[in-house]
């Protein structure tokens, strides 16, 4: 029960007792023998009625400065530091709904200087990466390189890409996360989307000799949202889908339309993801114990996913996980169907 | 006959030197400018057949500059070819909205980079 209630509860057993040693004491004594009977009582349904709202109010008065500051927390909580717990006419309520305030206002700053660093660190990294990257295919070039050298810069090259893709999607997440991302949503045909998706993949389903199926009914092919976000989910969605799949394995993308959203759904026949382990699923950097040997090789920063999660909410959509363990896992991405 | 001069603007000294290697066993003459004002006294003095333009410089960025060029009737039909590491669409967008003529991310294939001249130049 809320305290409000509770106060509301006690107050009212309060009145009514008072009311009763109000009403004993004047039979006891006898102040006033003329007024009648009925006269009495209607008196004292009056009186506590009155009374009951009096002690009402009063609880709120108390109780509601006290919500407004549950309320501000849970929002801080929730990262939203720019929310405001308004000010209450009780002293002590509202020092310190003013001090949770100010820590609000330290952690939004706090929170905005990490993004910056996080942004600035990652823009200065691109330019010697490019670099880098450029001079190798140059020396690719030179014909006395032997197979060995050769072989020692394609390496390289792969190395330099892995951290230029962790540096972008760095970049990526400091955007999103200090709101300069900006949703553009139109009308995308999803079918259309996961099947330019799947030609980028087509080399590396065909090295992992896996079967992918998609079935897109033409009543679920649309969303609202925005293509380029949307594509890269996809992109992010089945990469994993291949990774953590076992050779010969399969993949299915099936799409159904709910009332409001459009639900895609990726399924692998992958080694799935233990219970214990899927709370932690979204969160940055995070990279799971491999589920077997081979999949020890699997490179990644971990954070595929949490970028994702963050572009499908921005978009009003989601991204949840369903797994029977040993029995792959399905990820499905929710999305509008249509602008609100 | 002379060399077909191609000019590059970027801030990065080690752009110059891949974007010269590349160029090197062509037929072209490589051109440097260093920040968007030096690029634009070059672009008066010598000529070039083709700009190959930085987006992110100091001072002035590669929009500006090449809405410079642009907006000079002498120079209106020189090709730019935006060379850059910004390759998110809206970017490339705006890139080609200052009358851009294409966009090369960074880091390229020097077979690429090469294809996109030849092509550029031929049309022009």
């Amino acid at each position: 029960m809320k305290l409000r209630d509770n106060f509301a509860i006690f107050s009212t057993a309060m009145a009514g007792l008072s009311l009763e040693l109000f009403i004993w004491a004047v039979l006891r004594l006898g102040l006033d023998p003329k007024l009648n009977h009925e006269k009495f009582m209607l008196f004292g349904q009056v009186f506590l009625l009155v009374s009951c709202a009096l002690v009402y109010l009063a609880g709120r008065y108390f109780i509601k400065p006290l919500e407004n500051i549950l309320n501000g927390i849970r929002e801080y909580g929730l990262g939203r530091f720019q929310h405001h717990i308004p000010s209450s006419k009780i002293k002590e309520l509202n020092q310190l709904a003013q001090q949770l305030n100010q820590m609000a206002d330290r952690l939004m700053e706090l929170d905005n200087l990490k993004n910056e660093f996080v942004a600035n660190i990652s823009h200065e990294l691109r330019s010697p990466l490019a670099a880098m990257e450029g001079y190798i295919p140059l020396l690719l070039l030179d014909p006395g390189a032997t197979p060995q050298t050769r072989e020692n810069l394609e390496r390289m090259q792969v190395n330099l890409a892995r951290l230029r893709h962790l540096v972008e999607n760095l970049l990526e997440l400091s955007r999103i996360e200090s709101r300069q991302a900006q949703n553009r949503p139109e009308c995308v045909d999803i079918k259309n989307l996961t099947l330019e998706v799947r030609e980028l993949f087509s080399l590396r389903i065909a090295e992992h000799k896996l079967k992918l199926e998609v079935l897109i009914p033409e009543e679920a092919s649309r969303a609202y949202a925005d293509p380029a976000k949307v594509r890269q989910i996809l992109i992010n969605l089945l990469d994993n889908a291949i990774k953590y799949n076992s050779p010969g394995g399969g993949i299915r993308i099936s799409a159904e339309a709910g009332a409001n959203l459009l639900h895609l759904a990726f399924r692998d026949t992958g080694a799935g993801i233990r219970p214990e382990h899927i709370n932690g699923l979204f969160r940055r950097f995070q990279r799971l114990p491999p589920a077997s040997p081979e999949l020890a090789q699997v490179k990644g920063a971990g954070l595929g996913l949490a970028i994702s999660r963050s572009l499908a909410r921005m978009m009003g959509g989601d991204i949840r996980f369903e797994s029977e363990s040993g029995a792959g896992s399905t990820f499905i991405l929710s999305l509008p169907l249509r602008g609100s | 006959m002379p060399k077909i001069k191609i000019l590059l603007i970027d801030d990065e000294e080690d752009f110059h030197n891949i974007v010269r290697q590349v160029l090197a066993p062509l037929d072209y003459e490589f051109l440097s400018a260093f920040d968007g004002p030096s690029g634009l006294l070059a672009l008066k003095k010598e000529r070039p057949a083709l700009v190959l333009l930085d987006v992110n410089m100091p001072f002035k960025d590669g929009y500006a500059v090449c809405r410079d060029i642009r907006s000079n009737p002498e120079f209106a039909d020189i090709p730019v070819l935006m060379l850059t590491i910004r390759s998110s669409d809206e970017e490339i967008v705006r890139g080609l909205d200052c009358g851009a003529d294409g966009y090369l991310a960074k880091p390229f294939e020097p077979r690429v980079l090469a294809a996109r001249l030849a092509n550029l130049l031929l049309r022009s």
